[in-house]
């Protein structure tokens, strides 16, 4: 059974997260073993280039897809295990989705309003207390456009009102996939703004992926996804290589182009943490990596 | 939901339409079903006179077990009394069948005594009153005249003891007309007739008197009581009613009654069980089309409802929930059409009853039609589930995407596959006679959806070898079309409907076409020429003179026609008619080899008319008896002496007279032995002239007992004239070689003679005579008969007709005879030799059986017409003043028009049948198919239009011209359609020849002329056009709109 609503944000956690997709004549492994944890009320930037898996990890957090293997758990919920009416459930009251397009989040024939009121819908059915829907409107900036034609918005109105709809719930966890793509700055700067509103009123955790380097920049955690894995995570501006579990360490793409695979290398202690060194005459160092408790 | 369905207004319209246009043929059927019902009924009491329709009560107080006081009022009170919410008040009729001697001195002739309820009412009293005492009496105007009878003259009708036996003249009366009231009783048409009454004598009207006047001593009364029928209250559900109460009738004693009632519900019967085979045939299979546009309708629906569904799924919606949402809005949309469905096919059924079947019709709204609307709706929605379900099943990851994925290979799918086998097994089992029933009635419509759904296949393949190979050889244009056919998820939704909606139009209307064509035939080969004009009159003579006289634009498009039927239905009725005339006026008999009438031109030999007072000639003979007589003597005894006319043989010749009549003269007597010169001179005694038809010679009989057995010998007839003028007739190139006699006394078995030795009489078993009679040229000059004649009549033909008529026959070969040789009834019905020269299955207006002579030739045999047989006037279309105006010359002639048989009314007769109103199903069927046909592309284009116009846009950024791309979406939206057209085309003739034989075209079948199932192939094609143009314009304009539409604007995400 999935709990009650959340209160705050619920923490997101995978582990050798594993996707594949089975498509005619091959398999495509979209994610190859993340480990990634968030923590409640957190805000995440997932990053990567196209095909990288970003999206397919969101969608995996929201229940969408099922994993080929390895666990991810949204709050107490082992997503892994979980039948397909409480996953719908759980997307009824705990986790919103903004899909990439505000279009694809709205009922194209209903107001703002009445698509905030149609999310609720299944809350309220399952005995749900929601958010008031003037609350979730004013928390958007959409309160005065609430009735206005979906047609007469423009597009930084319907992706904010993409974000009330997901948000409708009041939910633990808001994923959003490319919430600011297709919007001018300052379309972008409201949508962004009013992440940082729900994450401030409601401690919701939210992830977003976005291949757009300034959202980036505006979120205090960016996980790139790279190959299926998690290939670094910036904190405060500064980009860090990730041990996983299985302790393999993914390189910088820039020390990639100078490392070719089968090249020989050994870590260094040094004083200030390991070194990266070659194995050629003179042992020239290449990286430094900084440990796990933050020291160079 | 409401603001769901607002929103995508036109789709959820289009879907209401469509679902009105099913439940529309749901509904349509069972009332058009039951309005033809109607019609039939209708249709069947209309044609008959009240008099057909009435009931009937005959009672006799013979019959009354000795009930001699028996009345009328006891008969109607013992009719039950709720058959008069069918009838009229019944009318009572009482008579009686006496004699009465006109005038003093003349012999009795019958009349009837008549008492009929409110008679005077319906008859003009030309003089005096009505009968009110029981010796008062009416005769009629005409008898008051013949006999000079009056007001007051006395009148004796005999009847039994007791009986009021003299009564007195109250009046004279004229019947006036009301079919309505006489009920085809006729009190007048036989004064002056003569009738066989023990003599010869002249008839009667019948008298009118009061029913106290037929109260005692009229033993042999009979009473009629007739109710005419209200044929406003026998509707379909009365008739069966009304038949009931009719059938428990228990009359009183004796009587019995009449009622056409069960024949009508039988009429009925036979009607409604074609309708029942007719209407299924063609609603089926429109109904499976419309249902296979409404599941593609649907599925088109269902797929723009993709992006809600995943929203409703991305908010924590159940499936079963998302099923809700969607089931709410798209079954609330067709169960819209459902009213709309019925007030269509209500406002259908009422044009029909309106304008196409005949009064009378009730509009009625049966159990059948919310039945019929629930279960349309129930379709609908059962549709709009199964097209849901699939989407509603997709995980919830494959609904949010951007592109819905392929749900189907390009090979053939399940349901095609199932289409496919079921096509072959309905075409094999109609092949084979092996499939019947509902399988049977959808082959054409299965072959027609197999057919499409192969050609998606491929097509789909097809297309899109095209277009790779287009785009190599730098044809854009046609590389695009190519390959967006190939891609496109709705190729195959066209290709299938539109080709089982040609092939439905195209069958549909074939269908109708060849019924009508079959009706056409049958009425031309039943009525025989544009109109025909029966005749009172027995003289073929008179008639054939009419015709010949009639002005000149007249003459040229009329012809005599002589009719002599039998009463064995099994009897071969001679058709008499001019064969030049026949071919140009009479309707050819359909479907079958023409008429050879070559054959039955008439002799070249011109006939010899005797116009003249004396006819004279010179006979020289030369004869010899036979006879125990005149033989050897006999040993031992002396001559024998018998007593024998000196001159037995006589001479003589016939003539037919103007008027038919053929008579017999007597030229001269013959002596019986010897050799001798006769000058003959004997009268004619043809006032107005007659045609010589022969000579003929016979021994008179009886002769003295067992004197004279034979004469035989030559006579040698020379130098015939008339009133001195020869005729030219000695040479003996003009007669016929006589035929012998076919029962000749002689040429059996036995014959009776003297015994020689005992002088007694005995049987001769072989006879050393026989009758002959033979021609040749005598050696003085003249005609030469060489003879041996016992008695019976032998004779010589003139050769202007032939001794065997040629004819053209249709039918067996009547009984007892050949194909050479066989026995036809003459104008004057006698029995005549015939032989076929031409055998054919049917014949105008005779049918299946009878024999076409020449007219002429029958003319000149003579005779008038016997009372089965009749002269008619057959006219063209073109005579002047058309039926009317040869009524009007026919009138003008003196003749009298018993009946005019039209091909109007013929081909009327047989349209107002189940079977010409059931196929009328068929227009319907093929118009609602080609707007459905239409309503599927508008859907499509509305369902695929985003689709399609933001590749067109992307084409037009990526440099594509614009011309390029109005060609392709032109090309993309055409060649499916055309495609389709024409292999729906090709399953429409394919269906056509494997189904139209499952369809009845008549009520009652008909022998002749065979059913003619040929395509009608203008029609189809003609039908074809029809659908290439409708569906090719409709798919143009949206392929257009498409093009224009694809602008770079359309590749920007906007609601």
């Amino acid at each position: 059974m999935v709990s009650g609503p959340a209160m705050g944000g619920l923490p997101v956690m995978t582990a050798g997260l594993v996707h594949i997709y089975r498509a005619e004549g091959h398999d495509v492994a979209a994610l190859s073993g993340v480990d990634l944890s968030v923590q409640a009320g957190e805000m995440l930037a997932l990053l990567g280039p196209s095909g990288a898996g970003k999206s397919t990890l969101l969608t995996l957090f929201g229940g969408l897809l099922r994993p080929s293997a390895g666990r991810i758990r949204v709050g107490d919920h082992e997503l892994a295990k979980m039948s397909e009416p409480d996953l719908d459930a759980l997307r009824g009251r705990d986790v919103g989705i903004v899909l990439q397009g505000a279009s694809r989040n709205l009922i194209p024939h209903k107001t703002i309003r009445d698509n905030v009121l149609f999310a609720q819908g299944s809350q309220r059915r399952r005995g749900g207390d929601a958010a008031s829907v003037d609350e979730v409107l004013d928390l958007v900036r959409l309160r005065d456009r609430a009735d206005a034609p979906l047609t007469s918005l423009t597009p930084g109105e319907l992706q904010r009102g993409a974000l009330a709809v997901a948000v409708s719930t009041r939910p633990g966890l808001l994923l959003g996939d490319e919430p600011t793509s297709q919007l001018d700055h300052d379309a972008r700067d409201q949508v962004l703004a009013t992440l940082a509103d729900i994450n401030e009123a409601w401690g919701t955790t939210i992830i977003v992926v976005t291949h757009d380097p300034d959202v980036a920049s505006r979120m205090p955690r960016t996980v790139t996804i790279r190959d299926g894995r998690v290939g670094a995570e910036g904190r405060a501006g500064q980009e860090f290589a990730v041990v996983s579990a299985d302790g393999s360490v993914p390189l910088p793409p820039h020390v990639l182009t100078t490392l070719a695979p089968g090249t020989l290398v050994r870590l260094v202690e040094a004083e200030s943490g390991w070194t990266l060194v070659r194995d050629e005459p003179g042992d020239t160092p290449l990286a430094e990596g900084e440990g796990p408790d933050g020291q160079a | 939901m409401w603001q769901a369905i607002r929103y995508r207004g036109g789709q959820s319209l289009v879907l209401v339409l469509i679902s009105a246009l099913v439940t529309t043929c749901a509904v349509f059927a069972p009332l058009f079903s039951r309005a033809i019902d109607q019609a039939l009924l209708r249709a069947t009491i209309g044609r008959l006179e009240p008099a057909d329709l009435k009931l009937g009560v005959l009672a006799s107080r013979a019959r009354a077990q000795g009930d001699a006081s028996l009345e009328a009022s006891t008969v109607e009170e013992s009719m039950p009394p709720e058959l008069m919410q069918w009838y009229e008040p019944g009318i009572a009729m009482t008579t009686d069948q006496s004699n009465v001697v006109p005038t003093a001195g003349k012999k009795p002739s019958p009349v009837r005594l008549v008492a009929r309820d409110e008679v005077c009412e319906h008859l003009t009293l030309d003089s005096g009153t009505c009968p009110s005492a029981p010796d008062d009496l009416l005769v009629s105007a005409a008898d008051a005249k013949l006999w000079g009878w009056k007001v007051g003259t006395p009148l004796t009708v005999p009847g039994a003891k007791d009986a009021q036996n003299d009564f007195v003249v109250s009046g004279t009366y004229t019947v006036k007309e009301d079919p309505g009231y006489w009920l085809r009783t006729e009190l007048q048409g036989k004064s002056g007739v003569i009738v066989q009454y023990g003599d010869l004598v002249p008839g009667i009207d019948d008298f009118v008197v009061t029913p106290e006047a037929l109260k005692k001593g009229r033993d042999n009364v009979q009473i009629t009581v007739d109710y005419p029928l209200r044929t406003d209250t026998i509707t379909l559900d009365s008739l069966a009613a009304a038949g009931r109460a009719v059938a428990a009738i228990e009359p009183i004693s004796g009587a019995g009654v009449t009622s056409p009632l069960p024949q009508i519900a039988e009429t009925v019967d036979n009607g409604k069980a074609l309708v029942r085979q007719l209407v299924p045939l063609l609603i089926a299979q429109l109904v499976a089309v419309a249902l296979a546009v409404l599941v593609l309708v649907a599925s088109a629906a269902v797929a723009q409802r993709r992006p809600e569904i995943a929203v409703a799924r991305l908010r924590g919606r159940s499936r079963e929930g998302s099923r809700r949402l969607v089931m709410a809005e798209l079954g609330a949309t067709v169960l819209l059409g459902l009213p709309l469905g019925v007030l269509l096919a209500v406002a259908l059924s009422e044009i029909v009853r309106r304008f196409v079947l005949p009064p009378g019709v009730p509009f009625e709204l049966g159990w059948q039609v919310p039945a019929a609307a629930a279960a349309a709706g129930l379709a609908s929605l059962a549709v709009v589930y199964a097209a849901a379900r699939p989407v509603l099943r997709e995980p919830i990851a494959s609904l949010l995407r951007r592109v819905p994925p392929a749900t189907a290979s390009r090979g053939l799918r399940v349901v095609d596959v199932i289409l496919i086998v079921l096509a072959a097994v309905g075409i094999v089992g109609l092949l084979t006679n092996q499939v019947t029933g509902p399988m049977a009635v959808l082959t054409p419509t299965l072959l027609a959806l197999a057919a499409g759904a192969l050609l998606g296949t491929l097509a789909v393949v097809g297309a899109a070898r095209l277009g790779r190979r287009g785009l190599a050889r730098g044809r854009l244009g046609p590389a695009l079309a190519s390959l967006a056919i190939a891609r496109r998820p709705a190729t195959r939704q066209i290709l299938l409907v539109v080709t089982a909606v040609s092939a439905l139009v195209v069958f549909a209307t074939n269908a109708v076409a060849v019924a009508d064509r079959n009706r056409q035939n049958r009425a031309e080969l039943t009525a025989g020429a544009f109109a025909a004009l029966r005749t009172g009159s027995k003289d073929p003579t008179a008639v054939a003179r009419l015709v010949d006289g009639l002005p000149a634009g007249q003459r040229e498009h009329a012809m005599p026609v002589g009719i002599v039927t039998q009463r064995d239905a099994q009897s071969t009725p001679t058709l008499a008619a001019r064969p030049d005339q026949l071919r140009r006026i009479a309707y050819a008999p359909p479907a079958q080899e023409s008429l050879r009438l070559g054959p039955l031109a008439l002799p070249d030999q011109e006939p010899v008319m005797l116009s003249g007072t004396r006819i004279t000639a010179k006979l020289v003979y030369d004869t010899t008896p036979r006879g125990y007589a005149f033989s050897p003597q006999p040993p031992g005894q002396g001559p024998a002496k018998a007593e024998v006319d000196p001159k037995p043989l006589r001479l003589g010749m016939t003539v037919t007279t103007p008027d038919g009549q053929v008579l017999s003269r007597d030229l001269t007597d013959v002596p019986h032995t010897g050799k001798g010169t006769i000058a003959v001179d004997a009268p004619v005694l043809c006032d107005q002239g007659c045609r010589l038809q022969g000579l003929w010679l016979q021994v008179k009989q009886p002769q003295s007992p067992w004197g004279l057995e034979a004469v035989s010998g030559t006579l040698d007839l020379s130098g015939i004239a008339v009133d001195g003028t020869s005729l030219g007739i000695d040479g003996v190139d003009g007669w016929l070689k006589p035929v012998p006699p076919e029962e000749s006394p002689t040429s059996g078995v036995v014959s009776n003679s003297i015994d020689p030795a005992t002088g007694l009489p005995y049987s001769n078993e072989n006879p050393v005579v026989s009758d002959r009679l033979a021609i040749a040229a005598a050696p003085g000059g003249g005609l030469r008969l060489d003879f041996e004649n016992t008695g019976r009549r032998l004779g010589t033909d003139r050769a202007d007709t032939p001794a065997v008529v040629p004819s053209v026959l249709a039918g067996p070969v009547p009984v007892g005879g050949k194909p050479d040789r066989f026995a036809i009834q003459n104008l004057a019905g006698l029995t005549t030799p015939a032989r076929a020269t031409q055998r054919v299955p049917a014949l105008p207006f005779v049918g299946e059986r009878g024999a076409l002579v020449n007219l002429d030739l029958m003319l000149r045999v003579g005779g008038t017409l016997p009372a089965s047989g009749a002269m008619e006037m057959w006219v063209d279309e073109d005579f002047p003043g058309g039926v009317a105006g040869a009524e009007r010359a026919l009138r003008a002639g003196g003749f009298e028009i018993l009946q005019t048989r039209t091909y109007a009314d013929e081909k009327r007769l047989l349209d107002e049948s189940a079977t010409g109103w059931g196929l009328l199903l068929g227009v319907f069927a093929a118009l609602l198919a080609l707007v459905l046909a239409a309503v599927m592309l508008v859907v499509v284009a509305m369902t695929t239009g985003r689709v399609v116009t933001r590749d067109i846009a992307a084409l037009r950024v990526a440099g594509v011209s614009g011309a390029d791309l109005r060609r392709a979406a032109l090309r993309e939206a055409l060649l499916p359609v055309l495609a389709a057209a024409l292999v729906g085309g090709l399953c429409g003739i394919a269906g056509s020849w494997l189904a139209m034989p499952l369809i009845p075209l008549f009520d009652t079948p008909a022998a002749v002329p065979a059913l003619d199932l040929v395509p009608a192939w203008v029609v189809m094609a003609l039908a074809w056009l029809v659908v290439i143009a409708v569906l090719g314009v409709v798919a143009a304009v949206l392929g257009l709109r498409a093009a224009r539409r694809g602008d770079s604007d359309r590749l920007r995400e906007a609601w």
